[in-house]
């Protein structure tokens, strides 16, 4: 593992002593927001910015984004001030909610935000397709964004995030108002991203999804980083051992504990392992699809747009070699006998092995001439565990492709 | 036919066809038969029935066939036979309903066959939203032409003119709407102007307005008894249709500019927007770009629609020959004032500085206490004296600069203003004798007719240009022939007021210039309201920009009456002081009130200098005042047009967009909650 201080990756952000204080119409100090932050991420990490509700995470997402001036400190974004017009060219910025043109249509708002990134109009069109495909709205591109429901506008938030093929993605709370097939689509796009070199800092409260995705995570409280570092580092229990087996009869489970108790160690718990909800419903949801069922909501997306796998390429090498690379690591996974997964990786697993897609779309992503990048994010602490049960596991775009079959949100009421 | 053509559902266009065939050859044969029989009454009865069938078959099979949903199966060939073969048919039917049965029927039909094709598209483009106003709209526009042809056909011109002047404003919105966003179709600011329009368009603002303009404007002249002078009625409508534009158009300014950017900002779209490469300055530069493009559609539709509507007025029978001319001569044309030549020089100067220096031996005391002032009192009321006619005196005014009147126009026209002054009664009649380059006039039978004209009254004599000499100088001499009237003590003198008591109006252009240069200005007048709008959302919530944008829109729209009330309200008439006057009378009044204990009338006199202030600092509209020049005929001049570019147009925007600049820099775009 590279420690911060080690990483030669350039730095996209850099926030040092940053304090935000919210002042009422009298100048009097109101609200402290956020106090002394440093934070530091670097090029293509999936970095977690984790804490309860008015931590201060999004004031210090907006202050990022220069739609907030820091009260002290000093904050640089792609080398760049926060309200420089040039440094907002390589970002994309998914909000809290979806705030949208209620009269604009899903197309009409992609391509105007489109427009604002000063994208060339057959570019821009053609991009606007393919997201639109990518997030499953495309049969409702020509209804007013008003009449979507909060899981719909969500995915058009998604896709105004991704229209400028962004260098560093910026997501506050980006699977808030998804189901869960929506969530688990954000996750692998994430992913993905992620593996092509694309900086993310993700904030959110939801433990599982940082667990799931991201390389260092900083935790605030009260406006102030109380702990920062990699998943590993923050998570690891040092003084204990976690073992999964097949199924233990009784004489054998005392056996264990007897060997256990001779060395002076204590068998702490014993249970049987429990697959993730979300599985089961991707599961569920992948079988209705299978049967036809008709929705009129959003569906599921497409295989993520073709121009955002095209790489970063400041990461540097032969984005064809770089590429295969990553053909050479997809079928390892597919070949190297698993581990037993933890908890933490079940999901995944999970829906992947519920979303599987027939058809070899390894064989797939090996025809197509256009190579990703390699992956630059830091390699996973040993507990990240592969899936237990991936005999015929498929590439990660499988998943994407195959989301295409499952039930699509529909309006809450 | 397209080879992806499904039938319908009830038995295929075939039988379609052949049952409709069927029901107009027996309604037919049976009016036939039944008048051979001596009975024309069941005989139409008969023919009515066959034509409800024959229409009502033809909606339901062409709904069913386009209505449901299988659109897509039917090639667009088709499709545009059908609708064609519909418009048609319905509008022979209602054409032979309008001659064989009744008028209204045929008129009832036709407004079917008209509805019909909008109808259909619409329902037929339900899977294309996109497109689905745009079909409507050209299926309503082909039907609707198709009635303004029956009704002319059926010499129902006024309608027919009417509901061709609504649909070609209706058209005008429509191209003038696509023509826009095609022209905001580039990056940056262009993308957020755009959406302004969208706004404006989708958000019902600029429809609702448009749509009460264009209702309202047939109803203007009905409110006038017809009998009234078409020379009046015509000015009623210029006047109030473009006030009422232009009154309208500026709200609609103030709640969209002062809406659009307090929306984004209360609801964090702005969150969405800056987060992209656009600078601050340029989105509110787009917002303001955004309101300028929709003010140019609505000025230029309303445009159409007012200039048609008065057009069409215009036409209507005057109540006399000399009503007629006036409507011509002196509305629908382009007016030019010349003031006589004041008198200059050395020479009037000296006799100026002579009747100084009399009043200066005569009344010392008065030139001790304030001379400039009492010197500067002598030269207006000598000023005054030239404007001035005494009885039985005669006064001489020379008009310079008419040869272009004399070149292209045969008639020039006097306005006089006349006063009637110390003979003790009110508004005075004049009576005075008039001379053109030294010849009597008019002159007819031998007999040099005068004129006796109401006091306090504009009134216009005609003038044939080839009284103007070569040099384009028309001399006109007034001699004051008034009489001691009854009740009165002294003969009336005549008093011209400077300016506008006594001017040549040559003609200079046409109406339609005219009227273009008007729209022109009143779209500046609303450029200006916009940066305003904006500006105000730029540091202050919905609620108060939109007081603040109101008050300075009032203010500016009625800058006249603001500052004549201000006038009123302190009692104090400023018309001539300058700054430094006004600011020691101010004072002086202030501390005179102070120390008599009159707080009240020193409030008074503290509101009235917020509100000079307010008043100066706001460029005032009625300098530029384009719709009373063009309802009286008069030319709205090239100058009066470049100054308001500058000022109302260029300066005042961008020192309202450097302001908003300034306070939206400053501005944190997120609340202290989320």
């Amino acid at each position: 593992m590279i420690s911060q201080a080690d990483d030669s990756r350039p730095v996209d952000i850099k926030c040092v002593g940053v304090t935000k204080i919210f002042r009422d119409f009298w100048m009097r100090p109101r609200v402290r927001a956020v106090e002394g932050v440093d934070l530091e991420v670097r090029r293509g990490q999936v970095y977690g910015l984790l804490g309860p509700n008015g931590s201060g995470k999004s004031t210090t997402i907006k202050m990022l984004l220069g739609l907030l001036t820091p009260t002290a400190g000093r904050i640089a974004v792609m080398g760049k001030r926060p309200r420089h017009v040039d440094a907002k060219k390589d970002i994309g910025y998914l909000p809290e909610e979806s705030y949208l043109y209620r009269f604009l249509s899903a197309r009409e708002t992609l391509d105007y935000y489109g427009r604002l990134f000063r994208i060339p109009a057959p570019i821009r069109r053609e991009r606007v397709s393919k997201l639109l495909e990518m997030v499953g709205l495309e049969a409702v591109e020509h209804r007013p964004v008003g009449e979507f429901s909060k899981g719909m506008q969500r995915r058009v938030g998604l896709a105004q995030s991704l229209i400028n093929d962004p260098q560093l993605l910026i997501l506050d709370e980006p699977t808030s108002g998804m189901d869960p097939v929506g969530a688990r689509q954000i996750k692998d796009v994430i992913e993905k991203l992620a593996e092509r070199g694309k900086t993310i800092l993700l904030c959110t409260h939801l433990l599982s999804d940082v667990e799931d995705l991201c390389e260092r995570v900083a935790i605030m409280f009260g406006g102030k980083v109380r702990a920062e570092g990699t998943c590993g580092e923050l998570l690891e229990q040092q003084e204990m051992t976690n073992l999964q087996t097949d199924r233990l009869p009784a004489d054998a489970l005392a056996e264990i504990q007897a060997v256990l108790a001779k060395r002076g160690l204590g068998l702490r718990s014993v249970e049987q392992p429990r697959r993730r909800l979300e599985s089961l419903f991707l599961e569920i949801v992948d079988t209705a699809r299978k049967e036809g069922t008709h929705t009129s909501g959003a569906r599921s997306g497409g295989q993520i747009a073709d121009f955002l796998r095209a790489g970063a390429t400041e990461v540097g090498g032969d984005a064809e070699a770089d590429g295969e690379e990553i053909l050479d690591s997809l079928a390892a996974k597919a070949a190297a006998p698993q581990p037993a997964p933890t908890t933490t990786a079940t999901a995944a697993a999970a829906a992947r092995e519920a979303v599987h897609e027939e058809g070899d779309a390894l064989a797939d992503l090996v025809a197509r001439p256009a190579a990703p990048t390699p992956p630059t994010r830091q390699p996973q602490p040993p507990q990240a565990v592969e899936p237990a049960t991936r005999p015929d596991e498929d590439p990660d775009d499988d998943v994407l492709a195959s989301l295409t079959k499952t039930v699509p949100a529909t309006k809450s009421g | 036919m397209n080879g992806g053509m499904k039938l319908p559902r009830f038995g295929g266009w075939h039988r379609f066809a052949g049952v409709l065939a069927a029901i107009t050859a027996a309604a037919a044969a049976a009016g036939w038969l039944l008048d051979a029989q001596a009975a024309p009454t069941v005989a139409t009865a008969v023919r009515l029935a066959g034509l409800v069938a024959a229409i009502g078959w033809t909606f339901f099979g062409v709904s069913t066939l386009l209505g449901s949903g299988r659109a897509a199966d039917i090639g667009p060939a088709f499709r545009a036979t059908l609708l064609t073969a519909l418009l048609a048919g319905g509008s022979g039917l209602a054409e032979l309903a309008a001659r064989q049965l009744s008028l209204p029927l045929g008129v009832v039909l036709q407004l079917a066959a008209a509805a019909a094709p909008g109808v259909l598209l619409y329902r037929a483009f339900k899977a294309a939203p996109q497109h689905r106003w745009l079909a409507t709209a050209v299926g309503g526009l082909a039907g609707t032409g198709l009635l303004v042809w029956f009704l002319a056909r059926q010499s129902l011109s006024a309608a027919a003119i009417t509901i061709g002047a609504v649909v070609a404003i209706t058209a005008a919105f429509l191209a003038g709407l696509m023509l826009l966003r095609a022209i905001l179709s580039g990056s940056g600011w262009a993308a957020v102007a755009r959406t302004v329009v969208d706004e404006a368009i989708r958000m019902r603002a600029a429809l609702v307005l448009l749509i009460v303009l264009v209702l309202s404007l047939p109803l203007l002249p009905l409110l006038l008894d017809s009998g009234e002078r078409l020379e009046y009625r015509v000015q009623f409508l210029l006047t109030w249709a473009l006030g009422a534009t232009t009154l309208l158009l500026g709200l609609l300014n103030v709640f969209l500019g002062c809406g659009s950017l307090s929306g984004d900002i209360d609801s964090n779209r702005i969150h969405m927007t800056l987060t992209k490469p656009l600078g601050r300055p340029e989105y509110l530069l787009g917002k303001w770009a955004g309101l300028v493009a929709v003010n140019a559609l609505l000025v230029v539709v309303a445009g159409i629609g007012i200039y048609s509507f008065t057009r069409l007025l215009a036409l209507s029978e005057a109540t006399s020959q000399g009503d007629r001319y006036a409507v011509d001569e002196r509305v629908l044309t382009a007016r030019q004032s010349v003031p006589p030549t004041h008198p200059s020089g050395d020479a009037y100067e000296k006799e100026v500085e002579k009747v100084i220096d009399e009043f200066e031996k005569e009344m010392p005391d008065a030139f001790k206490k304030d001379r400039q002032a009492t010197r500067q009192s002598i030269r207006e009321q000598y000023w005054r004296k030239w404007h001035t006619v005494f009885p039985d005196k005669v006064s001489e005014y020379v008009f310079s600069g008419l040869t272009h009147a004399k070149n292209t126009s045969p008639i020039v026209h006097l306005r006089i203003r006349p006063y009637g002054e110390g003979s003790g009664l009110d508004r005075a009649d004049v009576s005075f004798a008039l001379w053109v380059n030294g010849r009597p006039y008019p002159y007819r039978d031998g007999e040099h007719l005068p004129y006796t004209l109401a006091g306090q009254t504009t009134h216009t004599i005609d003038i044939p240009t080839e009284a103007i000499d070569e040099k384009g100088v028309l001399r006109l001499t007034i001699q004051n022939k008034n009489l001691v009237q009854p009740g009165a003590k002294l003969p009336t003198i005549i008093s011209l007021v400077p300016g506008k008591g006594l001017e040549i109006l040559e003609p200079v252009g046409s109406f339609g210039q005219n009227y273009l240069k008007c729209l022109f200005v009143v779209w500046l007048k609303l450029a200006m309201i916009a940066a305003v709008a904006v500006a105000s959302a730029t540091f202050l919530g919905f609620p108060m920009a939109v007081l603040l944008s109101l008050m300075i829109f009032l203010s500016a729209f009625g800058s006249g009456f603001v500052g004549d009330s201000l006038e009123l309200y302190t009692g104090m008439d400023d018309a001539n002081a300058t700054v430094k006057d006004m600011a020691e009378l101010r004072y002086s009044s202030f501390y005179d009130f102070l120390r008599q204990g009159e707080y009240w009338e020193a409030f008074k006199v503290i509101m009235a200098v917020v509100g000079e202030l307010f008043v100066k600092v706001i460029p005032s509209f009625d300098r530029y005042d384009a719709v009373t020049a063009v309802a009286t005929g008069m030319n709205v001049s090239v100058w009066t047009v470049l100054e308001c570019i500058l000022r109302v147009g260029i300066v005042a925007p961008i020192v309202l967009g450097l302001l908003a600049w300034f306070c939206f820099e400053q501005r944190d775009l997120v609340r202290s909650n989320t």
